[in-house]
């Protein structure tokens, strides 16, 4: 079994768009990590002049601009990659614990708990996730880096429900489940031990699609003002700066616009090779 | 056929009754309410804030406050506006067309583009004109809206003046023009936000369709139609396509929520007159009969949505049922 599997998620990188779309992930990554040593500047250092609008063009002292205080473009979104990054990771773990638990209780359930805890996920999925997502910053008073995680990991964890449900549902009458219940095995010991593990890639393949949902609606809540509060930079809240004139300030919307869909992109990629692999029922490509 | 329509008619219902409910939860469990804190006005004693709570119904007890409201909504009353005033039902009645008018589009245009890309990529699937245009598809998916919104408007609209830049008509001259200036005064404005919408739907729709159109290909009625003599082109969109559509119906359902919630940025950039926009001015100003309506409204187009969705699906393909 962990052999096939292993051989499964190998041929998910086969090619060169996964690996580049790996590269890719581990580069943003790293420019998070490493943020305080590669950026030029004080990504909050204000300009000396607070009246004037200072967002000036990329020059060789600024090599992606300064925005309207005069901080350094390049640096802000180094140290916003570390904000928006982290957002998306918490509130991706937040959306696979309670999407993977409540799906596991539903699909082992079965009968009753599996109606009603599926109707819950209906309803959630029925109110579009950013009006969620409104309503919650709304009555949650103001934004805290950890109340974002919250509201986008509790708003984002139905299709992981979803599909971990499906997949239990499926496994439960498996023969491998029969044998251990005929040897005697406890039923949460069969969850836990038998049909657990095997809907672990499945997970996997989840959560990196909710990673990659997540980074755009953190960065759309920041560009709504509602989300991660400046001077914390976020990706975002670097676009925010730029919005109302995206052509005199381009370097103010492009370039984290460019961090933003490198990532979802890789992201998006990366769950889509892995689905492909690990999902027997998708061998179409 | 029947118990189906039934059943998934009362499932839509019962997730419109768990909506309803759920929003009144989540804004009226939270700590805060509009006359609370938030509202930092000096000038306003705590006397001014109680009289407004009690004239609202906010110093009730939360089940007493709950059934008032059902019943209100029940007899088609969403409340007044604490914001500016207006009736709830007034200013949806304004807004709403306005959005379904952008969102109607988007649909309409990203539904037959999707289709058509969808069904053109399964014909010649593998091949350099799939690759390049799956990824397309791909990088438009991974492109957040506002992004999508802020190029559009930054190079067409600013840049090259080919479209107006913000509202949904000419403020100035909209009045003074006959009708079918109007009507194409209102399409200049569209055409942007709606595009910007629709492109993510073609992208969504087209990476479904295609893969439903490559599962019926290797089905024995393709091969019966080839072996008549059909041509290529009849067998793809006569035979396999009608067939690929009762799981394109299902896609629609799913789709209309992250729909709404792209129409929310649209909406803000493009300054269009409608549900996002006011929601989101809602939202800043803590007005919860006008949150509440919102949700409430999105909530049930979406459940019927869905549901009208998987009607049409068993419709086109009643084998479905034996399924469900």
């Amino acid at each position: 079994m962990s052999e096939r599997r292993t051989g499964a998620i190998y041929r998910a990188f086969r090619g060169w768009a996964p690996r580049t779309a790996l590269l890719v992930l581990g580069l943003m990554f790293a420019a998070a990590l490493f943020a305080p040593i590669l950026a030029p500047a004080d990504p909050n250092v204000l300009g000396a002049d607070m009246v004037t609008d200072k967002s000036l063009p990329p020059s060789r002292a600024h090599l992606l601009g300064t925005d309207p205080s005069s901080r350094d473009v390049a640096s802000r979104l180094l140290y916003g990659a570390r904000v928006s990054l982290t957002v998306g990771l918490a509130a991706m773990f937040v959306a696979v614990a309670i999407g993977s638990v409540w799906g596991a209780a539903a699909g082992f359930g079965g009968g009753l708990t599996d109606s009603v805890l599926m109707r819950a996920v209906d309803t959630l999925m029925a109110m579009p996730r950013v009006l969620l997502l409104l309503v919650l910053r709304a009555t949650l008073g103001p934004p805290s880096a950890l109340g974002i995680v919250l509201v986008l990991g509790c708003t984002g964890w139905g299709p992981m429900s979803r599909m971990v449900r499906a997949q239990v549902r499926e496994l439960r009458h498996r023969e491998f489940v029969l044998a251990a219940r005929a040897l005697g095995v406890s039923e949460w010991r069969i969850l836990t031990r038998h049909i657990l593990p095997a809907v672990v890639p499945l997970i996997l393949v989840e959560a990196t699609l909710a990673f990659a949902a997540v980074i755009p609606l953190e960065a759309g809540l920041a560009f709504l003002d509602l989300g991660i509060q400046k001077p914390l930079a976020s990706w975002g809240n670097i676009i925010l700066d730029g919005a109302d004139r995206p052509v005199a300030a381009w370097w103010l919307v492009l370039f984290p616009g460019l961090a933003i869909v490198a990532t979802v992109l890789s992201a998006n990629t990366l769950g889509d090779r892995l689905r492909a692999a690990v999902d027997p029922r998708e061998s179409s490509r | 056929m029947r118990r189906f329509l039934i059943v998934r008619a009362a499932q839509a219902m019962i997730v419109v009754a768990l909506v309803v409910t759920l929003s009144f939860v989540l804004v009226h469990a939270a700590p805060n309410d509009p006359f609370g804190l938030s509202f930092d006005d000096p000038n306003i004693t705590e006397q001014v804030r109680a009289r407004e709570r009690a004239k609202f119904g906010y110093d009730r007890p939360l089940g007493e406050q709950y059934i008032r409201w059902i019943g209100a909504i029940v007899r088609g009353d969403l409340g007044v506006s604490h914001s500016n005033g207006r009736p709830v039902a007034e200013v949806l009645k304004q807004v709403l067309p306005n959005t379904a008018l952008l969102m109607g589009a988007a649909l309409f245009v990203g539904l037959v583009g999707g289709v058509a890309v969808g069904t053109w990529q399964a014909a010649r699937a593998g091949t350099v004109g799939d690759r390049i245009s799956s990824a397309v598809t791909m990088i438009t998916l991974s492109v957040p809206e506002f992004l999508l919104a802020l190029a559009a408007i930054g190079l067409l609209s600013v840049r090259w003046h080919l479209f107006p830049v913000t509202g949904m008509v000419d403020v100035a001259m909209h009045d003074t023009m006959s009708f079918g200036g109007r009507v194409v005064d209102t399409l200049r404005h569209l055409v942007l936000p709606a595009s910007t919408l629709a492109l993510v739907v073609i992208a969504a729709v087209s990476r479904y369709q295609r893969t439903a159109v490559i599962a019926v290909l290797p089905d024995d009625f393709i091969r019966t139609a080839r072996a008549t003599g059909a041509s290529e082109r009849r067998v793809l969109w006569r035979h396999a396509f009608p067939n690929s559509l009762a799981p394109l119906c299902a896609i629609v359902g799913l789709l209309l929520p992250a729909l709404f919630g792209g129409a929310v940025f649209v909406e803000k950039i493009f300054g269009w007159p409608g549900m996002g926009t006011t929601m989101v001015n809602a939202v800043l100003g803590r007005d919860y009969p006008m949150v509440l309506a919102g949700v409430i409204c999105s909530g049930v187009l979406v459940a019927v949505g869905s549901a009208v969705a998987d009607m049409l699906a068993m419709v086109i393909d009643p084998r479905l049922e034996r399924l469900s």
